[in-house]
């Protein structure tokens, strides 16, 4: 594997940092000459990697035997990772807005937290996030119907609101909590939720799935229970229940599911009457 | 002004001076054609092997205004794929159907355009309307008030107070600075605002009791009266459904005995999306025909073609109830907006795909149209921007009219039902230069009364496209490839005399004006109009009348046509 | 004296526009036909002025010279790599055009109140468009009126009488045919008068919209409430909605700023969509602030957006939450503001208002005001539609020209000519460079 590692200089700018160039396929066949030079914008001012990374190792044109990896805090970069199609990243420290933006393959691990809309309009591959991330994970741009389509999003911490929103393929698991408004809009794809999920989940959804194993308060009255089911399976795991299952949302004439753990919702007993 | 210039040896298509493809020179100076000048003093630009024109003439394009705006503000997620970067001569801007006011004036500019009318506003909300054309650089403008849905034109009407109604049209031109009349899906829109979707041409308009086709006839005599530059511009009733090829032609039929020679008296809009002939969605066909042989032996009609472009884009219209149809089918966003006692507005995103039937059968009416319809004069190249598909598209929408070979390219990859259901396959006509010239500068600027633009004779507004196109080496019918790539970015665009674009570029940024008329009706008439308008004014409007009007100070480069009425 | 009539209000969105206002000796003395609102600001405007240009030197803020204060504005926002121009929402359209300029010049980001007003019903309507129209369809049609987290009464004083409850229209003779419905989670002064209030649980807007249109597509709710409002007293809200002859829905930060924000707007839009099925219906904004409506059309026809415009890469990009102020100030990310009209340090949340303070800040604003007290570089200006012409949107995107009916006071400049000595500055410096 060949590997090119990152390493942030101190006193990193505050300003927003795009690194939308920073990715196996920017930096895949280059010298590190060439790697130092690639274009990136501090706030307004054009500026080039090195002057906020020291670079060390070595590239290759091959693809799937590239490892970046980045390590340092830079919460206020944006677009690590964007439309990747192969190889891997690992981030020791934040991740900043919009990580694995459009991603079509390879695997971005993130060893700290991820900012808002990580995952954005994914299609492939798979994105790690092992500590906490923002609102509107694996979502689609602001007035697209087109969200997420592929892959693979995996979070060991809690994520914020809106995740999911407009899903339309793959898979997305958060082993925390979530915010509201999970999977809003869906079409198809699967939404995992080992934590809680407070409220308005399956808002509007269309279609797919989304599980809860944790608690939620309350479920929209767009939602009808249909069954109780011993377990379920997200990807190849086989997660057991028993689980509410319920359709919806009948607010958008929705053929969606939403699967919550019995026995951490007591108050939805309420609904076995119409069973 | 600006300098003299010489365009040496280009090859000419100015339809109304009768040149047609001559190698020969054009004189500018100060912003105007002239006979000669001296060559010591003048730029000269070598057009050697490259076709010379006037600057493009767009007689129907939604630029600006609420509607374009809230159609703006509606799609961020379009805006994404066409972001602009401010340059030394350049604002910053987006764009892809529904670009912002900077980038609709470099973008028509790169492409030879210099005059283009916002076809469709609310009067009521005219200052905006203007405001936004103020910010459109690059282009001459005007915008159409609408009238066909409007409180006092249906009163004025019922009551049969003719000469009123030409009064009250002239005072809201002059007041809101409009340029021409406009009418859309005349008394449908006030059904609408009570939730009626449809409107028959011969069923009275609730509570006003008029009918649509009282509305058309009426302000057809208005428009006459006024001696407007423009005819009544007219989206006929039944806009988008099936078999309403019988509406569009019931539309011109309905004002023929007005017509007593010379200009049209009506221009029927975007035909295409009025011309169909079937009874359902899924037997839709193309009415081109029958529109056709009508306009064909009829002189007191003109039309525009609103051509569909496989791409998306997004419908925008003052048809309210017809969008509200458009997104009951499609089910995509939806903005509507209805304006107190005058009109409404629809907005719905649009994706056309070649392998839909309906969309198929709508690209083909279009195409039909223009090549069914003899006179080239008659007829107008839009695509109706951005509803059939972005202005950037018209030289698609060329090599479509110029080239049998380029339709059929398209027809190989349409639906198959609606490629069987087709005549296109043996409409052999192919557009020539000339007719081109014709339909993008010689005719909207005949039928908009605009005699100093459109034609590169002395004394006209010295606005000139050059594009890179060798007419001894092309032929259009089989390169039509290498004249769309030509027209889509002009060598050369000079804009009352100043090169603004060279090598599709823009070189230099300028505000053009803004078209408006004056028509004068008589004193007494005008007076004891206003007087009664004002009397009941804070009946209808939710604003003072002296707050309705639009003071000049507030347009950039205002320039009013003044036109005597006869009444 | 001089009587100015047709004279448009700059207050909130209503902009009435049969303000009659009496001028002596440059000063107002007497205002007709607006409400207590209007009629203050036309009255008490030139209380706690700013006279002259201040500049902060070693710690505390002196007077300066117009000039050397542009000069010092321009070069912070040049040397700034992130810089934040916000506010405009009290300026004229035509300030607005020469901000969005400035903007572009220096790479930075343009802002303006609806980020923390309206924000979430632009981008409600990014996800599902609207059905709405102009004030007076509301007066002539109206047979019901329903205003969900909005309280007229007090935010808009003339609106019912103006436009759509008490008014007087074609079809409709006022209160007497039509129905007022509240919908809120207090009994405000509106839900008072109203035929029917809904007090709503807070924070469940969402839920009993989401109740509303599963009942309106008739199909079964399995529960007992929603948003602690019986089901069968949803289902009858949602009959009187459909059976209405014309409906129309005002929302405000009630909706707009409760858990959910941005969807719950969105959601009412797809309510008032899904009753266009059944009878005719249309949603409005009561926007609040003067001018902020132009704001958004002038930066939308402009850039593409409405707000949170963002230049740093040369062309516009936009996504709120990430390009909007609040959230670069609470990410710590900009390294200059000017702001225009505004008080942001009062209004914003204080750990996002202690980093604003805590870089570069400049004002441009005619009154004295906890930002302008805390910034580095202070320009007085005018008021726009009072002291200065100029364009102006309501609520419904009615344009006005406003009125200028006295004069400012000397060497007090509108924002609009501040902000081009800015422009040109800027341009001049980076020509330099």
């Amino acid at each position: 594997m060949a590997e090119i590692t990152l390493k942030l200089k101190s006193e990193p700018p505050f300003q927003p940092v795009d690194l939308s160039e920073l990715s196996p396929d920017g930096v895949a066949g280059k010298s590190l000459n060439e790697v130092a030079s690639i274009p990136i914008w501090i706030g307004n001012r054009p500026s080039v990697l090195c002057s906020i990374y020291d670079i060390s190792g070595e590239s290759t044109s091959n693809l799937s035997d590239l490892l970046l990896v980045i390590n340092g805090d830079l919460p206020n970069s944006r677009r690590i990772g964007a439309k990747m199609t192969n190889g891997r990243i690992i981030i020791n420290g934040r991740a900043g807005l919009y990580v694995g933006a459009e991603m079509k393959g390879g695997l971005i691990t993130v060893n700290g937290d991820a900012g808002d809309w990580a995952g954005i309009g994914l299609k492939g591959g798979l994105l790690e996030i092992n500590g906490n991330v923002g609102d509107f994970l694996g979502a689609a741009y602001r007035g697209s119907r087109k969200g997420m389509k592929g892959g693979v999003i995996v979070v060991k911490g809690n994520a914020g609101c809106d995740a999911g929103a407009w899903l339309d393929g793959g898979t997305i698991k958060i082993l925390g909590n979530a915010g509201i408004n999970l999977g809003i809009h869906m079409i198809d794809g699967t939404l995992y939720v080992s934590g809680n999920c407070e409220s308005r989940i399956g808002a509007s959804m269309t279609g797919g799935k989304v599980i809860l194993s944790g608690k939620t308060e309350d479920l929209l009255a767009g939602f009808q229970i249909e069954e109780i089911k011993d377990k379920v399976k997200v990807g190849e795991e086989k997660i057991s229940g028993p689980f509410y299952v319920f359709s919806g949302d009948n607010a958008e004439s929705g053929r969606g599911k939403i699967l919550i753990k019995k026995d951490t919702n007591p108050k939805l007993a309420s609904y076995e009457k119409y069973l | 002004m600006t300098g003299n210039i010489i365009i040496r040896n280009g090859t000419v298509f100015d339809p109304k001076n009768n040149i047609n493809g001559d190698v020969m020179d054009i004189a500018i100076s100060n912003g105007k054609f002239v006979q000669s000048v001296d060559e010591k003093s003048a730029r000269l630009i070598d057009a050697s092997n490259k076709i010379v024109m006037a600057g493009g003439v767009d007689i129907h394009s939604h630029i600006a205004g609420p509607k374009v705006n809230m159609a703006r503000m509606l799609q961020p997620e379009d805006h994404y794929k066409n972001l602009r970067c401010k340059t030394d001569i350049k604002r910053a801007g987006v764009g892809t159907s529904c670009p912002s006011t900077f980038v609709t004036g470099y973008d028509y500019s790169e492409m030879g355009y210099t005059t283009v009318f916002e076809p469709a506003n609310p009067p009521l909300k005219m200052l905006h309307v203007i405001d936004e054309l103020n910010d459109t650089p690059m282009l001459d403008k005007a915008c159409y008030p609408l009238f066909g849905n409007n409180w006092h034109v249906m009163e004025y009407l019922k009551n049969k107070k003719y000469d009123e109604l030409a009064a009250y049209v002239a005072w809201t031109l002059k007041a809101v600075k409009g340029y021409a009349v406009k009418l859309v899906n005349p008394g449908g829109v006030e059904n609408w605002k009570w939730g009626v979707e449809s409107t028959l041409f011969d069923e009275p308009v609730g509570r006003f009791e008029v009918t649509p086709r009282e509305i058309l006839r009426g302000m057809c005599k208005a428009v006459h009266t006024l001696n407007l530059p423009h005819s009544l511009h007219v989206h006929a009733n039944l806009l988008g459904t099936p078999g309403n090829y019988e509406m569009a032609v019931k539309t011109l039929d309905s004002v023929r005995d007005i017509y007593t020679g010379g200009k049209p008296i009506i221009h029927l809009t975007h035909v295409q999306f009025n011309t169909y002939g079937g009874t359902n969605w899924l037997n839709l066909s193309s009415g081109a025909e029958h529109l056709a042989k009508y306009v064909n032996n009829h002189n007191h009609a003109s039309i525009d073609l609103g051509q569909v472009v496989f791409s998306k884009t997004t419908t925008m219209t003052a048809d309210g109830p017809f969008e509200y149809k458009l997104q009951k089918m499609i089910g995509n966003k939806w903005v509507n907006a209805d304006i107190e006692a005058e009109t409404g507005c629809g907005i719905v995103p649009i994706t056309y795909k070649k392998s839909n039937y309906v969309h198929a059968i709508m690209w083909i009416t279009g195409l039909e149209a223009a090549l069914m319809v003899d006179d080239p004069w008659k007829v107008c190249m839009t695509t109706d921007h951005p509803n059939g598909g972005c202005f950037t598209t018209y030289p698609k929408v060329i090599a479509w009219l110029m080239s049998h070979k380029a339709r059929g390219k398209v027809l190989a990859k349409i639906n198959k039902r609606a490629q069987r259901r087709s005549a296109l396959e043996n409409l052999d006509r192919e557009y020539s230069f000339s007719d081109i010239a014709v339909v993008t500068r010689a005719g909207p600027s005949r039928l908009l009364g605009l005699k100093d633009k459109g034609h590169l004779g002395v004394g006209a507004d010295a606005d000139v496209s050059i594009y890179d196109i060798d007419v001894n080496k092309i032929d259009p019918a089989v390169q039509y490839r290498t004249v769309r790539r030509a027209m889509r970015r002009a060598s050369y665009t000079i804009k009352d005399g100043e090169i603004v674009v060279k090598d599709g570029q823009l070189v230099k940024s300028v505000p053009g004006r803004i078209f408006w008329t004056d028509s004068k009706v008589s004193d007494d008439l005008a007076k004891s109009m206003e007087s009664e308008l004002r009397s009941k004014f804070n009946d209808y409007y939710t604003v003072q009348m002296n707050n309705y009007i639009v003071a000049e100070k507030n347009i950039v480069n205002s320039t009013p046509v003044k036109v005597k009425a006869n009444v | 004296m001089d009587i100015y009539q047709d004279v448009v209000c700059p207050v909130c969105g209503c902009l009435c526009d049969d303000i009659e206002v009496n001028v002596e000796n440059n000063r107002v003395s007497k205002v007709k036909n607006a409400c207590a609102m209007g009629t203050t600001k036309f009255l008490n405007y030139n209380s706690d002025r700013l006279h002259s240009p201040l500049m902060r030197t070693n710690g505390s803020q002196q007077p300066s010279s117009l000039e050397e204060s542009i000069t010092r504005v321009a070069e912070m926002l040049v040397n700034a790599k992130y810089p934040v121009v916000y506010g405009l929402a009290l300026s004229s359209c035509e300030a607005v055009k020469v901000a969005v300029e400035l903007v572009e010049e220096i790479g930075g980001v343009i802002d303006n109140q609806t980020t923390v007003c309206h924000g979430p019903s632009v981008q409600g309507f990014h996800e599902v468009g609207e059905s709405t129209a102009s004030l007076g369809e509301v007066r002539h049609r109206a047979d019901l009126v329903v205003c969900w987290g909005c309280n007229p009464v007090e935010s808009h004083p003339r609106h019912f009488e103006r436009y759509s409850y008490t008014v007087k229209g074609r079809f409709r003779k006022g209160k007497e045919d039509r129905k007022l419905i509240v919908v809120d989670v207090r009994n405000t002064g509106t839900a008072k008068i109203a035929d029917k209030f809904i007090q709503l649980e807070p924070n469940k807007d969402y839920e009993l919209v989401n109740a509303l249109r599963t009942a309106l597509n008739h199909e079964q709710i399995q529960c007992e409430t929603v948003a602690g409002i019986p089901v069968e007293e949803i289902e009858s809200l949602a009959e009187t909605l459909r059976t209405c002859e014309f409906g129309a829905l005002f929302y405000g930060l009630g909706a707009s700023h409760t858990a959910g924000k941005g969807r719950n707007i969105e959601s009412l839009g797809l309510l008032v969509r899904d009753l266009n099925n059944w009878t005719k219906f249309v949603l409005m904004p009561a926007r609040g602030h003067y001018n902020v409506t132009g704001v958004n059309q002038v930066c939308a026809w402009q850039t593409g957006f409405p707000y949170a415009v963002d230049f740093s890469r040369g062309y516009p990009w936009y996504n709120p939450g990430e390009t909007t102020f609040v959230d670069i100030l609470r990410r710590k990310e900009s390294d200059a503001s000017l702001i225009i009209g505004s008080d942001p340090v009062a209004h914003f949340p204080i750990g996002v208002s202690k980093y604003l303070c805590s870089k570069p800040l400049a004002v441009i604003d005619p009154s004295n005001s906890m930002t302008t007290m805390a910034a580095d570089i202070v320009i007085p200006s005018s008021f726009a539609g009072i002291e200065s012409e100029g364009i102006a949107y309501r609520m419904d995107g009615v344009t006005f020209s406003m009125k200028k009916v006295v004069e400012p006071p000397e060497k007090i400049l509108s924002d609009e000519d501040v902000l081009k000595l800015i422009l040109g500055k800027v341009k001049a410096l980076k020509r330099l460079k």
